[in-house]
């Protein structure tokens, strides 16, 4: 979960709703919304600064262990690959090398 | 009325930006009658416009007003007046069936002059009106209305799209806002005179009760964000003036005018979920029809990623 390991793809848009924001994949027409909680992890992903950005953010305004906070936010990135709403920039640029076009 | 509104020839004084001064750039004749074709090529069921927003009122507008009723294709103007040639242009082109949208919010000339240009115009005017407005009193629209035997309703705009400046409604006005435009039907309705609205208003800015109450008054409140294409001296065409940043094409890249508003619509859709207000995004009323989230162009100037 480095600084930089993650990016939002061209065909997802979102947008601050007070205080949460809304995920749309404008390809499928399918949409989320967001808690407080994942949306700071959004955010930090979303501006490139990484998920501990977000972790140090939710451990200043949250009484959680960070273990678990690690525990939790990991699996929410995993979910959000699998859907797509997040690419990995490792395996993006991996599959642009392989790509001889 | 399906069809396209010319942002050409503008006369750079009215709601366009002032910073767009390609506006006021002039669309050839064979380019205007090329357009014309364009959307006659598939025709629509109901009978197509074109809008012309604050033109010159010189010979060009003269001529394009007059190719545009030889085609079928409905001609009409939004003005606010601002200059001394719309009255000679309302007596040119009167019999040729032009519909006048007149900004009252917005005309420059003010009253006095409206005095002078309505009684030309009688049927062919409709006034519109822009809320929060600053203070317009209702009593001289009805009575211009009435006196003048206008059209009996009253456009009621309730954001300034076409400015193309992000000036919208912001949604904790919406009671007020609400309340202000029931005022208005109620009074209106004394005259035999209804509301009709502009685009970029989400059903939730009235309650249930204020909406059963306008359709009672018949002036029925629909949401709306499908306003007509707009079109550039160039050919250009976006969904609207607040989305051309965001998305324009050529009209000639699409058979027909027909296939290019099918193809914004099927493009956009999906930009539509992000919506206006918290609620858009799981309200059955966007996502299934009739609402459509409010003004598209205020959902995306806040969105990111785009």
């Amino acid at each position: 979960m480095g600084a930089t390991a993650f990016y939002v793809p061209e065909r997802i848009c979102w947008k601050f709703m007070d205080e949460t924001i809304v995920v749309v994949d404008v390809a499928t027409g399918a949409y989320y919304s967001l808690n407080e909680t994942a949306s700071l992890v959004w955010q930090a992903i979303a501006e490139g600064n990484g998920t501990e950005d977000a972790v140090c953010r939710i451990l200043g305004e949250y009484e959680v262990e960070a273990p678990v906070l690690r525990e939790h936010v990991s699996a929410c990135v995993v979910d959000w690959l699998k859907e797509g709403l997040i690419c990995d920039k490792g395996v993006a640029r991996d599959e642009k090398e392989k790509d001889p076009g | 009325m399906p069809g396209l509104m010319l942002l050409a020839s503008n006369n750079g004084s009215g709601r366009i930006a002032p910073e767009r001064a390609d506006l006021r750039q002039d669309m050839s004749r064979d380019t205007f009658a090329s357009i014309l074709e364009w959307i006659m090529r598939e025709p629509p069921e109901e009978e197509p416009g074109i809008c012309f927003v604050d033109p010159r009122w010189d010979d060009e507008f003269a001529w394009m007003a007059k190719r545009a009723r030889d085609s079928s294709i409905k001609a009409s103007v939004l003005t606010n007046t601002a200059t001394n040639d719309a009255l000679a242009s309302a007596e040119q082109l009167k019999g040729l069936g032009v519909e006048w949208r007149i900004d009252v919010t917005r005309a420059s000339r003010g009253q006095g002059f409206l005095e002078q240009l309505l009684p030309v115009l009688g049927n062919d005017a409709l006034l519109v009106i822009e809320l929060p407005a600053q203070q317009i009193a209702r009593e001289w629209l009805a009575d211009m209305i009435c006196e003048y035997g206008l059209r009996r309703k009253l456009a009621v705009a309730l954001h300034s799209a076409l400015s193309g400046k992000h000036e919208h409604l912001s949604e904790k006005d919406y009671s007020a806002v609400a309340e202000t435009v029931l005022e208005l039907a109620r009074f209106s309705s004394r005259f035999d005179i209804s509301l009709e609205y502009g685009c970029g208003i989400p059903w939730c800015m009235f309650t249930s009760e204020q909406l059963g109450e306008l359709w009672r008054l018949n002036s029925e409140f629909f949401s709306q964000c499908d306003s007509d294409l707009i079109v550039t001296h160039d050919g250009q065409i976006s969904y609207c003036p607040l989305l051309c940043d965001f998305c324009t094409k050529t009209y000639a890249d699409y058979p027909s005018y027909h296939k290019a508003k099918e193809w914004f619509e099927r493009h956009l859709a999906n930009y539509r979920l992000l919506g206006t207000t918290c609620e858009c995004i799981s309200c059955d009323l966007n996502s299934l029809g009739p609402c459509r989230g409010g003004c598209l162009g205020q959902a995306l100037a806040t969105a990111k990623n785009l």
